[in-house]
């Protein structure tokens, strides 16, 4: 199939001799891993590049890509949260409002709304491809779009769950005593409320790093970046087993290493769970 | 007449909520235009005209025609179907896979339950897009590879749900009676359990639509979806992407109904929650 | 007669319920000398924790204040804006919570947290954490400069308690509201803490409102004991005079219930038969009068004003005599 419909008898031949396809599953799957201890993730069968060079490549782009969403998220998702927790009903209502449908409409149609309204109407961030390599001006503005796009729907969630998270905190006992203590309220919000109500939402974060790397690739390819995602994605679409292979044990070790930093920040942020590690 | 009442003002209940009250709609609308969808078309939707590609909207085309010269008004439509179609087979399946094993999960041996959650994580965990990558190439692409993905992936919040009812209610006193009279395994499963985990259900198949529609919308985008010529709202998005540039008309109409069934179903999905559960954590 | 540190006079809050208002403080008056540590004793629902609330300017927002005045440092506290009063708390004003164990924020250290409490001194945090360890070696916390970076879950509600009331020394107050703070704690702690407040007025000369309804605690450390009931000051009197010659029939039966003065035997322990009026509708006579034993008719339909039966000792009752 990968060869094309052209392929002739001996060129299969050739190929699934060179693939190892023609060895018993088992001992494919042992060669697999064998060089998988050994860094050795394959060669790319068209451009005769090793596999690691080019998901080496696409790798930093892509957590550029999950980092920067995540921060937006963050950013505004625990912005929202507070505007909600806050005292004004409207902005509650208005809030809860904009979350939901920012968790509601697909990711892939909020990157190519974000596309049509900031690039193609409005100007201001390139459509395609991630800046020029080395000018950090131009990669951080083209890193712009696709990270909104990307961390919108989270957007929704964190917001959710720092507002619920704050409501609660902000009825505990230790926070009435920081206000008998007469500490002003920002102080009481940013330094003694907030720390303990996002804990709930960064273990969430971690948990759904899954779909924030599946929202990476609609923004990879709606935007043109390079990346894992969209290196997968052509990979597979060109039947470019080696590549497509390498990439996704990559990404399955992206994801551990998530699983494992989230771990570590709320060891961090709440001293009580660091007596259980 | 008492036993039309109750359904009637539950509708109500839904309705009283502003937000409630456009979802409600919203489900209506998009299930009324997905069955009819292929009496109101105005144009049979595979129908090429080349001559009249990327046409804006006219009167002939109210919404303008794709680069093939379909009307975009008639996929729209008909992609309702589509969508309407994918949503409830892949509900279907999930929740015939999932309750089950939520079942025996809530109500069987603990090694189950923890093994089961084990391997929920793991399914809830994984890049779906790579996974439904991994399966087109193996399977092909077409209505089946997106049932399928998507099925899988909506297994464990049914397994979840279902495990959850089923744990709270395993001990109450209906299900120890049950118990008493000699009833088997799978009668209190399926007579005593279920039904009162209606509820919930409810809830979470109401979320589950607007994921499922996006998802499809989301791999007929990548074009490993559905393949043309059905329409789906996904494929037709991807048709227009190419020209977002000079003519985003496609994009833009193609989107709007996408967004407009995923807001309005979670939206539904909310007020739902609020009224069946109201004691759950917003 | 010197000016008192706290004076309310006939104070009235009201909490908005679907119910109607419901009358949580009705009339108080009650003042604290400088020096003087002035008691207030009563079960649960007397309007106690509404009184304090109402002194910090931390009342929920359904609560409204009717009438009254709360003077402070030669101000009414009621009706002062929100920042003045914010002003006065930890200026002033400090307050020692009931539970010791939820006081402080489980993510920050002790230390860090009573740096921030310091925040209206000019100094420096280094200056700040010596004062914490001054203040721990005086209210008899072992290894101060340890404990400054240890977290709260840390320690036992003995030792927080004592961190609780460290920190409201730490800010210098002329009046300490200590709202039940021995009730989380065991009978040995409990008498340690008691030590501790009146040092505390001896050495600091600062005054301290003990709001409890532990009476033992109340006659060991109060220079004068208020008793309310449903919202109302019933009793008021010095502590010796009050434990020796109650005069209010509510007072009266309160002692009598008391385990710790039980006088032993086999009598069973008596209570207080009913349970406190609703506030939404308060009775319109003597509120007690629905479980006194004594009550006539007028104690149903007048409600009694205090009557002054020797000095500084005054009840709420028709039937007490002057």
């Amino acid at each position: 199939m990968a060869l094309g419909p052209r392929a002739t008898q001996a060129m299969r031949e050739a190929y699934i001799h060179r693939m190892g396809l023609d060895r018993s599953l088992f001992e494919q799957l042992w060669r697999f891993f064998a060089r998988l201890a050994v860094g050795d993730l394959g060669t790319d069968i068209w451009s005769g590049r090793s596999v690691a060079t080019l998901v080496g490549a696409a790798l930093p782009y892509t957590v550029a890509l999950a980092v920067t969403g995540l921060g937006w998220a963050v950013l505004l998702g625990i912005g929202f949260g507070c505007l909600a927790a806050g005292p004004r009903r409207w902005l509650d209502r208005g809030v809860a409002l904009v979350s939901i449908a920012f968790i509601a409409v697909p990711p892939f149609l909020v990157a190519i709304y974000c596309l049509l309204v900031f690039s193609v109407w409005l100007h201001w961030f390139p459509a395609i491809g991630a800046g020029e390599p080395g000018d950090l001006a131009s990669e951080a503005h083209a890193l712009v779009l696709p990270s909104l796009a990307v961390g919108l729907g989270w957007i929704g969630y964190i917001a959710r769950l720092v507002r619920a998270s704050l409501l609660e905190v902000l009825q505990e006992k230790h926070i009435e005593t920081a206000r008998a203590f007469g500490l002003p309220e920002r102080v009481i919000l940013f330094r003694y409320a907030l720390p303990i109500a996002v804990i709930p939402a960064i273990s969430v974060i971690g948990v759904g790093f899954g779909a924030l790397l599946s929202g990476s690739v609609f923004a990879e390819i709606v935007f043109a970046r390079p990346g894992i995602g969209r290196l997968v994605y052509q990979a597979i679409l060109e039947r470019n087993y080696p590549v497509a292979s390498g990439a996704i044990v990559v990404t399955a070790a992206l994801y551990a290493g998530a699983m494992l930093l989230t771990d570590l920040a709320i060891a961090v942020l709440d001293p009580r769970s660091r007596a259980a590690l | 007449m008492p036993r039309f009442s109750a359904p009637l003002r539950f509708l109500q209940r839904i309705a009283a909520d502003p937000a409630g009250l456009f979802g409600l709609v919203v489900a209506v609308l998009f299930t009324i235009v997905a069955l009819l969808s292929n009496e109101i078309s105005p144009y049979d939707p595979a129908h090429i005209a080349v001559i009249h590609r990327l046409e804006g909207p006219s009167r002939a085309h109210l919404l303008g025609t794709d680069q093939l010269g379909r009307d975009t008004l008639s996929r729209i439509l008909v992609g309702s179907r589509t969508a309407l179609g994918v949503s409830v087979v892949s509900i279907l399946l999930a929740a015939t896979i999932g309750a089950p094993l939520g079942l025996l999960a809530g109500y069987g041996p603990r090694w189950f339950g923890t093994v089961l959650l084990l391997l929920l994580d793991i399914v809830n965990s994984l890049p779906m897009i790579m996974f439904a990558l991994a399966l087109l190439v193996l399977v092909g692409p077409g209505f089946w590879t997106v049932v399928g993905v998507i099925a899988f992936f909506s297994v464990p919040g049914y397994a979840r749900l279902i495990r959850a009812q089923t744990l709270s209610l395993g001990q109450s006193g209906f299900i120890l009676a049950a118990r008493a009279m000699g009833a088997g395994l799978g009668r209190i499963l399926f007579v005593h359990l279920l039904p009162n985990a209606m509820g919930a259900l409810l809830v979470v198949v109401t979320m589950d639509i607007p994921s499922v529609i996006g998802l499809e919308a989301g791999l007929s985008f990548l074009g490993i979806g559905i393949q043309p010529p059905t329409p789906s709202w996904g494929s037709i998005l991807n048709d227009g992407f190419s020209f977002i540039r000079n003519t985003p008309d496609l994009v833009i109409f193609a989107g709007l109904p996408l967004v407009a069934t995923t807001i309005g179903f979670t939206f539904l999905g909310e007020r739902l929650r609020q009224i069946l559960q109201p004691k759950a954590a917003p | 007669m010197t000016a008192p540190v706290l004076g309310i006079e006939d104070l009235s809050v009201s909490y908005t319920t679907p119910h109607g208002p419901l009358q949580a403080v009705s009339g108080v008056d009650l003042s604290v000398g400088p020096g003087e540590i002035v008691g207030i004793i009563g079960e649960s629902g007397c309007g106690k924790s509404t009184l304090v609330a109402a002194i910090m300017g931390m009342l929920p927002g359904s609560a409204r204040i009717g009438s009254g005045a709360i003077r402070f440092g030669g101000r009414d506290l009621v009706g002062l804006p929100r920042e003045e009063m914010r002003k006065l708390r930890g200026g002033g004003l400090a307050l020692v919570s009931q539970n010791p164990m939820t006081a402080f924020n489980p993510v920050h250290t002790i230390g860090r947290q009573l740096t921030d409490f310091q925040h209206r001194e000019g100094v420096s945090n280094a200056v700040k954490r010596a004062r914490i360890t001054d203040m721990f070696d005086q209210v008899g916390i072992t290894d101060p400069s340890r404990r400054l970076h240890a977290y709260p879950h840390e320690f036992s509600g003995g030792m927080l308690q004592r961190m609780a009331i460290a920190a409201a020394l730490l800010t210098r107050p002329q009046l300490i509201i200590a709202d039940e703070p021995t009730t989380a704690l065991d009978v040995t702690l409990e008498a340690q803490i008691i030590a501790l407040l009146r040092r505390t007025r001896d050495e600091q000369g600062c005054s301290i409102l003990f709001v409890s309804h532990h009476l033992g605690a109340v006659a060991q450390l109060c220079d004068r004991v208020l008793v309310m009931y449903a919202g109302v000051v019933v009793e008021a009197a010095p502590v010796a005079e009050l434990f020796r010659h109650p005069a209010h029939p509510y007072t009266q039966r309160l002692l009598a219930c008391d385990p710790a003065l039980d006088a032993g035997g086999d009598q069973p322990l008596p209570t207080i038969a009913g349970q406190v009026p609703n506030l939404v509708n308060p009775p319109e006579g003597c509120r007690f009068a629905p479980r006194c034993l004594c009550a006539t008719g007028r104690c149903v339909r007048e409600r009694p004003q205090p009557v002054e039966l020797a000095p500084a000792h005054a009840a709420a009752c028709h039937l007490v005599a002057p």
